[in-house]
């Protein structure tokens, strides 16, 4: 009977635990993880955090379908790996020998590193217990400084505002995400903050924390000034939780290193989800996704391998859809690129395929709040963003998914005005896809 | 320009505007209108006007777009009928369950644009 361990609770750990029952019926599953919640939506945060799902909506699977995986769970934190002895030690002093080893430890917060950061008050947005942490430290009328970038940011910024705290964001540069959103994106994101009642601060960075007692009073400004508070959210990205790896001798770069089974180089150790990095046999780059969809993946794929029924994993072109100052946003493939000066590591809901290259033609059109821009290279849609609107999100994304040639039309494309170019790009979709044209 | 006429949607801190019916054409953009439209009609739409509604009831049914869905939950806690629409979504299956009356709550609060009413064949 083979012993499966798997590490890490998200949304990672429990595919491969599902797809390792689907191929091995007696095999013994042990999941160990440092959460005491597991299985649940960790994008879902945000919305817990507005108040659009309480805490019970946000669990995955029911107890009767976590009960049929049939599965031991262990909560605990894992310490250290023997690859060569196949044992995985605990914190709490228990050894677990293994057959087969998963490595789903997800990704953590970069900490701050200002003076102060230890004050009760600083809080980040990793998973359920510091989510349930902001919503304590919310009160209507409380102020609160946000610093950082991406989803992550946003989603603090907007649960606050949504819980009647005076959120003030701090962004370091000029714009919002800088990292992926174009100016005119940006501008549209920041516009809505302000009007909704956020106040922003560009060229604001937070030089120290201070309080009294332990807590939170106020931060300082690089230049100086001196902003009262009771909450600082801070959001500069995330890093894969791969020292369990590193410590093992085991290959990391910026993640686990693995290829298409998902294996590590080391014998019977695979790795999935936010931690992993995969590379890429089509484009030889070795990236790193901090996506639902991807670790939901990645963690199906590496189960398959574990229970020797693998699949070759095949990176999709990332892609995400979230929700920024109210406006559903779909992402996918290399629309960014830029410098951003809000984050250090990526976001999680960001991918690190994302940064923009071989883009050659950019097509982009506004209309109050609605966006769409396409990034084509000499071939295809190399990337698209679709803000507000999500009507040409379907086809763009699918051109984009499939890396569709549109060569045929790409001088056309670039002759036309962005609105007609749009329209001959979704007209070249629907030629291939048989779009339904109903009369309208 | 495209017109996206406001409609005001449930359940968000930010207003939601991304739930617009469509535009009527007008101008030089009719073109671009009339291939929104068709996009429209392809599933990617707005939610039915009443008048769609009884087509809808008798032929319809809510549908997920995979790789869209985080599993939030908020579909299934808004559904009247307590149907676990979240179950389906996650697995991209269509929500093909008799008790569902098609209202339509779970596809204007899902945050990701993951559910739209599958547009029978024939329908407007």
């Amino acid at each position: 009977m083979r012993r499966y361990v798997v590490v890490g609770t998200g949304i990672a750990g429990l595919s491969a635990c599902e797809a390792i029952r689907e191929h091995d019926a007696t095999g013994r599953i042990t999941l160990v993880g440092d959460e005491a919640h597991p299985f649940y939506s960790r994008p879902g945060l945000a919305y817990l955090l507005t108040g659009s799902v309480p805490e019970r909506g946000l669990w995955v699977r029911t107890p009767a379908e976590v009960e049929a995986i049939g599965l031991t769970r262990l909560h605990a934190r894992a310490a250290s790996l023997d690859p060569a002895a196949r044992t995985l030690a605990l914190e709490d002093g228990r050894t677990l020998a293994y057959d087969r080893l998963l490595l789903a430890t997800g990704a953590a917060s970069v900490p701050p590193s200002f003076p102060g950061a230890e004050l009760r008050g600083v809080m980040q947005l990793d998973g359920l217990d510091q989510a349930r942490a902001l919503l304590r430290a919310a009160r209507r009328g409380a102020r609160a400084v946000v610093v950082g970038g991406g989803s992550t940011a946003l989603e603090i910024v907007e649960g606050l505002h949504a819980r009647g705290v005076h959120v003030h964001y701090f962004l370091r540069g000029d714009r919002y995400w800088s990292k992926v959103l174009d100016p005119v994106e940006s501008s549209i994101v920041e516009d809505r903050l302000e009007r909704d009642g956020v106040r922003l601060h560009r060229q604001t960075e937070v030089r120290a924390a201070v309080g009294r007692g332990g807590a939170l009073e106020a931060v300082e400004t690089a230049d100086g000034e001196r902003v009262p508070c009771t909450l600082l959210a801070v959001a500069v990205g995330i890093r894969p939780r791969l020292e369990l790896a590193r410590d093992a001798g085991i290959g990391v770069d910026r993640g686990i290193m693995v290829g298409e089974t998902l294996a590590t180089d080391a014998a019977d150790v695979f790795a999935a989800g936010d931690v992993a990095q995969v590379l890429d046999p089509a484009t030889g780059r070795a990236e790193l996704d901090a996506l639902w969809a991807s670790a939901l993946d990645m963690g199906r794929h590496a189960g398959l391998a574990m229970a020797d029924a693998a699949v070759p994993y095949r990176k999709a072109v990332p892609m995400n859809v979230t929700r920024l100052a109210g406006l559903v946003t779909t992402v996918i493939g290399a629309v960014g690129g830029g410098k951003d000066p809000d984050l250090v590591t990526m976001t999680r809901g960001q991918s690190e395929g994302w940064d923009g290259r071989g883009a050659t033609l950019a097509v982009d059109e506004r209309h109050g709040p609605d966006r769409v821009r396409v990034m084509l290279d000499e071939r295809a849609v190399a990337g698209a963003l679709v803000m507000g609107s999500q009507l040409l999100s379907a086809p763009l994304v699918r051109l984009a998914a499939e890396r569709t040639d549109v060569s045929p039309i790409r001088a056309e494309l670039a002759a036309l005005s962005p609105d007609a170019a749009l329209a001959r790009l979704i007209a070249f979709h629907d030629e291939r896809h048989g779009g339904r044209a109903a009369a309208r | 320009m495209i017109r996206f006429p406001r409609r005001k949607s449930a359940g968000s801190a930010m207003k939601d505007e991304s739930r617009a019916p469509s535009a009527v054409p007008e101008g030089d953009d009719a073109g671009l209108l009339v291939l929104i439209a068709r996009a429209g009609a392809d599933g990617m739409g707005p939610l039915p006007t009443d008048g769609e509604r009884l087509r809808l009831l008798a032929g319809s049914h809510v549908e997920a777009l995979a790789g869209r869905c985080v599993q939030c939950g908020i579909c299934s806690y808004n559904c009247p009928v307590g149907i676990d629409v979240r179950s389906y979504s996650r697995r991209a299956l269509p929500v093909l369950e008799s008790h569902c009356i098609l209202c339509g709550e779970c596809v204007a609060r899902c945050p990701r644009g993951v559910l739209r009413f599958h547009r029978p064949e024939g329908a407007a």
